[in-house]
């Protein structure tokens, strides 16, 4: 009997107990050992999570609009949307190179890779700002149909993901001119590669459901 | 067919990032010569964004390393918009 009893309270105990029981070494090890933060990759779910509801909401409105969306799309500036593209994909090639240098504690290579990629990055704002002045003598107004407004909506909304995208590579490249990442202590630069990575996945869906519309 | 598409497939970062930018532009080119022409252009455009996608995610993002419920999440994101577009070419051809 006071065998059962110690083992019931054992029980409660392990039950009620506020701390996560210890996770066995060879786990945190693999955990380590994955690029980025744990915080960074939920981030990025956040963001998946954000963009499918306005999937959702473009493929609602272009079923129940179609030749809104039909005549809108040819409208909109399909070069700027194509070099938006090369833009996000080159400096996300640019951060690849960085982390690889980093990993191998190439700190000249790194600083030149992450300098690369941050200046590139800013062809980003610059190539909207442009499109933003295109649109208007265009036609492409965001009260004028179902097609511009989300057209609006959803990239402007990216755009504002890549400005904090943008502002997080100009701190990882102070980070980087300092020597701060070495192998072993690179989560930060892994982390700020994780999030322009899914910010440029996004943005090929835009691009595909936009400028490349058929 | 896994065998022929990772032989097929770029090596590293930099061959994966000249064949974005070829599909990129590629994509583009199809929809501005084909938009409304051929009505099952829609299944080639949103084969070309699910291929992009994935380039993105094992290349760059290098989501085979990552935990594996992060891994799912990803994959299961860069399919939905193509799939929607499939059904969109689809009920556009009807």
């Amino acid at each position: 009997m006071p065998k059962i009893k110690s083992t019931l309270s054992v029980a409660a105990t392990a039950s009620l107990s506020l701390t996560d029981p210890p996770a066995p070494a060879n786990a945190e090890a693999a955990e380590s050992a994955r690029p980025g933060y744990t915080a960074m990759w939920v981030g990025i779910t956040c963001e998946f999570v954000e963009f499918a509801v306005f999937f959702v909401v473009y493929f609602v409105a272009r079923w129940s609009y179609p030749e809104v969306f039909r005549a809108g799309a040819p409208r909109l500036w399909t070069l700027g949307g194509l070099l938006i593209t090369l833009v996000m994909l080159t400096s996300g090639y640019l951060l690849v190179r960085t982390v690889l240098a980093v990993r191998r504690d190439d700190q000249r290579a790194a600083r030149v890779w992450m300098t690369g990629a941050f200046i590139v990055s800013l062809g980003y704002p610059l190539l909207k700002w442009l499109e933003i002045q295109w649109n208007p003598a265009h036609g492409v107004i965001a009260g004028n149909n179902a097609f511009f407004t989300v057209y609006y909506y959803l990239t402007i909304n990216h755009f504002m993901h890549s400005a904090w995208g943008i502002l997080g590579m100009a701190w990882v490249l102070l980070r980087v001119w300092q020597g701060a990442y070495r192998p072993g202590n690179l989560k930060g630069v892994e982390s700020m590669a994780i999030y322009w990575h899914a910010t440029d996945i996004v943005w090929l869906m835009l691009f595909s459901l936009f400028y490349a519309f058929v | 067919m896994k065998r022929l598409l990772h032989a097929l497939g770029p090596h590293n970062a930099t061959q994966a990032w000249g064949l974005l930018a070829l599909l990129t532009v590629a994509s583009a080119a199809i929809a501005v010569a084909e938009r409304g022409v051929l009505p099952w252009i829609g299944w080639l455009i949103a084969a070309l964004v699910a291929w992009k996608a994935w380039l993105v995610a094992e290349h760059y993002l290098e989501v085979a390393d990552a935990a594996p419920v992060f891994r799912r999440i990803v994959r299961v994101f860069i399919s939905l918009a193509p799939l929607a577009l499939v059904v969109t070419a689809w009920l556009e051809s009807r």
